[in-house]
């Protein structure tokens, strides 16, 4: 079955990336076919409403827990990591595991992608994070500078709706085009993130024998908070009244309630029909390439609802320019499904993520936690400096709800409370007494592109309307791992100076829970067991490079292999900086998009 | 002191009997069960268990819910047990605080049948969730169909009484509102 209708071109994916080629293509009066292999759930107000009443009545409230589980196109769960057995891949979940460690990142294949489930976190990178190899040593360096991409910044910063101060943003070499600022005023800083920045007040660091300062900033976010000059921010999808604000509901991930955090659903409602046609629940399974090279199609499959069983019918639907915005681990998985984009071997390598190590401490004065969005500050001095040739950089956010994943209060708190015969009003007290109390800092930390950190496909793995379920393999290098080990300097220094007792600072789970996979002999000599989860950042396994040799895309994320096929997203990112990822994607792919039109001409 | 009815032998309230429950219940806003009818049984028992007043239980409008759910999940021989347990250790300690908080330890909570149950209904009114019992429990009790760990519903999560006791909301409702982070947290000494 083919498609009726020509589209000038096929956009596979309905998160932020695809959805904002999307709306760039339409504005220039291309038409474009939006494929969405998941639901499209919540473009209707109601229809949103209940993930947030579907969250409400989770045991687990994981990171895709208000999102109806889909087996016809299966995403990653948390609940699904466990700890890896030499030599048995673990399958439970979608993503087999292959090991050492184990890859511990989600995201979501619904119309909207992850940016339902993100935090909204939306740093830029700095600039030396474009240039590590020239600079440090380690890595690769980018094919294009933080000049270069720096108007689209903008641009992406005004199309999502970030709030935050320019001189909050303005560190570590970080610049904005005079007369910019960002479309609506700083999300105010928690009540805990005041008290640790005044107790934190000029303290720093030694990082590889130089002094680094510990400065508590505002975090640059994707939710909305007073606008600036003509600005209007962009409430919930069918209910743009509700979501003008952040009201506080702490859950950013994994649902807002009210649609004050930015979901790429917002960019689709506002897609033109007369352009864009949007076709959820279609599977993309293959590219065809034709002998000249180019691709000749897609080809996909639609299911009528969760669970239909195969055969099914496919349909290949053509246009002059592909784009893959799938999700990193996708669009390796189709291109290497297909055969295509990888002359060079490097579809799938290069997987990153910011493995996220934690510290959690018990202060001796409410920090009021528990109330606000997830993260309103971070201590972001530290994403960049000399040390970056011996050892990772690393964002540091201060949590808002107190031990949050170390230990996912309150219901452990409640049960062992009364487990221990703690009942009435000591019970009450007690919780009141401790949990405002709770600190939790974690580190977003670098890690290098390694060939062997991989994205593959097999035969043997296929998902339930027979698709290729992606196997990763996945481990850490000494250059993050030592970095995890410093990073527990920062947390000292800021439990020190915020009066914490040593037994009330907690930096690593107790051996027995450990992998011993986890242990790691320090440059110190010690041995560290070090435990880490994923930040959900998947990075680089489409990498952009300077020839076809080193790189799957080019600068403009267009495939080396094939003229009209551009691959897009974090994927393209040849390192991973410290900065959470998503506005960087949208403003490579804004980029992209310039490129892709003088293609369409 | 007067004996009372067997609360396992005195029938569910009718919706009318509920409906009117809050203000005869309110009126004296403390566990007195002496007389009491099966609910009056539960309340009380559930004030004494969480650390909060009858009339903050009503105020969660959970009571009816969770009052008929217990028998659902283990039958209604051991939830009257338990309430008649409840009634006889109440009126022992009665006007003793720390006797009557001793003695819900040794007659309720250290008790193999009714520990259990006690602890998973402070829960429940904490958490709007029931914990699967257990495993000692079941494996003398049964292991009942509907004994599993879920979430009572999306009303039951957002009256956790959990929330209330640590002067915040539940996640993804209740919203304070835009900045009301950056104001400093309620602190004991502000609570009543």
């Amino acid at each position: 079955m083919n498609e009726f209708r020509q589209y000038d071109a096929i956009v596979v994916g309905g998160g932020p990336v695809g959805a904002h080629v999307a709306k760039k293509l339409s504005e220039a009066k291309k038409t474009v076919l939006l494929l969405e292999a998941g639901r499209a759930g919540g473009l209707t107000y109601e229809g949103y409403r209940s993930y947030v009443d579907n969250y409400h009545t989770r045991v687990v409230k994981d990171t895709n827990s208000p999102y109806p589980y889909n087996m016809s196109a299966p995403s990653p769960n948390d609940t699904d990591i466990l700890k890896i057995v030499k030599g048995t891949p673990d399958i439970v979940g979608y993503q087999v595991e292959v090991g050492r460690q184990a890859f511990g990142s989600t995201y979501l294949r619904q119309l909207g992608g992850t940016s339902l489930h993100w935090l909204g976190t939306t740093p830029r990178f700095v600039p030396n994070d474009f240039h590590i190899q020239t600079k440090y040593g380690v890595g690769v360096d980018w094919p294009l500078t933080y000049g270069d991409i720096e108007p689209y910044y903008c641009e992406a910063e005004w199309s999502i709706g970030v709030s935050a101060n320019r001189e909050d943003q303005e560190h570590l070499g970080v610049w904005f085009q005079k007369g910019y600022d960002y479309p609506m005023e700083r999300i105010p800083p928690s009540y805990g993130d005041q008290v640790i920045a005044q107790k934190t007040k000029g303290l720093t660091v030694n990082f590889a024998g130089k002094e680094y300062p510990l400065l508590v900033s505002s975090l640059a976010q994707a939710r909305n908070s007073i606008p600036r000059r003509n600005y209007t921010p962009v409430g919930a999808v069918g209910a743009p009244d509700i979501g003008q604000r952040c009201e506080g509901n702490s859950a950013c991930i994994p649902i807002c309630p009210v649609q004050a955090k930015y979901s790429a659903l917002k960019t689709i409602a506002a897609l033109d029909p007369n352009y864009v046609t949007v076709v959820a629940q279609a599977v993309v399974t293959r590219l065809t390439i034709a002998e000249n090279g180019r691709i000749s199609g897609v080809e996909y499959v639609r299911y009528e609802t969760e669970g239909a069983l195969p055969p099914f019918q496919p349909v290949t639907a053509t246009a002059g320019l592909y784009v893959l915005a799938g999700h990193a681990v996708e669009n390796a998985k189709l291109l290497l499904a297909s055969g295509a984009a990888n002359s060079s071997d490097q579809v799938g390598r290069n997987l990153m993520d910011h493995p996220f190590s934690f510290s959690w401490a018990l202060a001796p004065q409410s920090m009021g936690s528990f109330r606000g969005p997830l993260q309103t500050s971070g201590i972001e001095s530290l994403r960049d400096g000399e040390f970056r040739k011996y050892f990772a950089a690393f964002r540091t956010d201060i949590g808002n709800t107190g031990w949050d994943i170390v230990d996912y209060p309150p219901n452990g708190n409640v049960t062992g409370l009364l487990a221990a015969n703690t009942f009435g009003r000591k019970l009450r007290r007690q919780l009141a007494e401790t949990l405002p109390r709770q600190v939790r800092i974690g580190f977003d930390i670098e890690q290098l592109p390694e060939q062997n950190n991989r994205v593959t496909i097999s035969r043997e793995y296929k998902d339930a309307i027979g698709c290729f379920r992606p196997i990763i393999t996945y481990d850490l290098s000494p250059y993050t791992w030592q970095a995890m080990v410093e990073s527990q300097k920062v947390s000292k220094t800021v439990y020190d100076a915020m009066g914490i007792a040593k037994a009330d600072q907690h930096f690593w789970f107790t051996q027995d829970t450990m992998p011993d996979e986890r242990k790691f002999r320090a440059a110190d000599g010690k041995d560290y067991l070090l435990e880490f989860i994923g930040a959900g950042h998947h990075i680089g396994t489409h990498r952009m490079g300077t020839t076809r040799g080193n790189s799957v895309v080019d600068r403009d994320q267009r495939s080396w292999d094939h003229e009209n096929l551009y691959v897009v997203g974090c994927g393209s990112f040849p390192t991973t900086g410290t900065a959470n990822p998503t506005l960087t994607a949208i403003a490579l792919t804004l980029r992209s998009t310039k490129d892709m039109l003088t293609r369409l001409q | 002191v007067s004996r009372p009815p067997a609360a396992a032998a005195r029938p569910a309230p009718t919706p009318h009997e509920a409906y009117t429950a809050p203000d005869s219940v309110a009126a004296t806003n403390a566990p007195s069960p002496a007389e009491e009818s099966s609910l009056e049984l539960f309340l009380s028992l559930s004030a004494t268990l969480t650390g909060f007043s009858v009339t903050e239980l009503w105020a969660t409008a959970m009571v009816q819910t969770y009052y008929d759910l217990l028998p659902t999940i283990v039958g209604d021989r051991i939830v009257g047990e338990l309430l008649s347990r409840w009634r006889d250790t109440y009126i022992r300690g009665e006007g003793d605080e720390p006797l009557l908080e001793d003695l819900v330890t040794s007659q309720i909570l250290d008790d193999p049948d009714f520990g259990p149950l006690a602890r998973n209904l402070a829960a429940l009114w904490y958490l709007g969730m029931w914990n699967q019992l257990p495993a000692e429990w079941r494996n003398v009790h049964g292991a009942w169909a509907n004994d599993v760990t879920y979430v009572v519903s999306s009303k039951s999560y957002v009256e956790g009484l959990v929330w209330k006791a640590i002067h915040t909301h539940p996640p993804a409702a209740k919203q304070p509102g835009y900045g009301s982070w950056a104001l400093p947290p309620v602190t004991e000494g502000d609570a009543s």
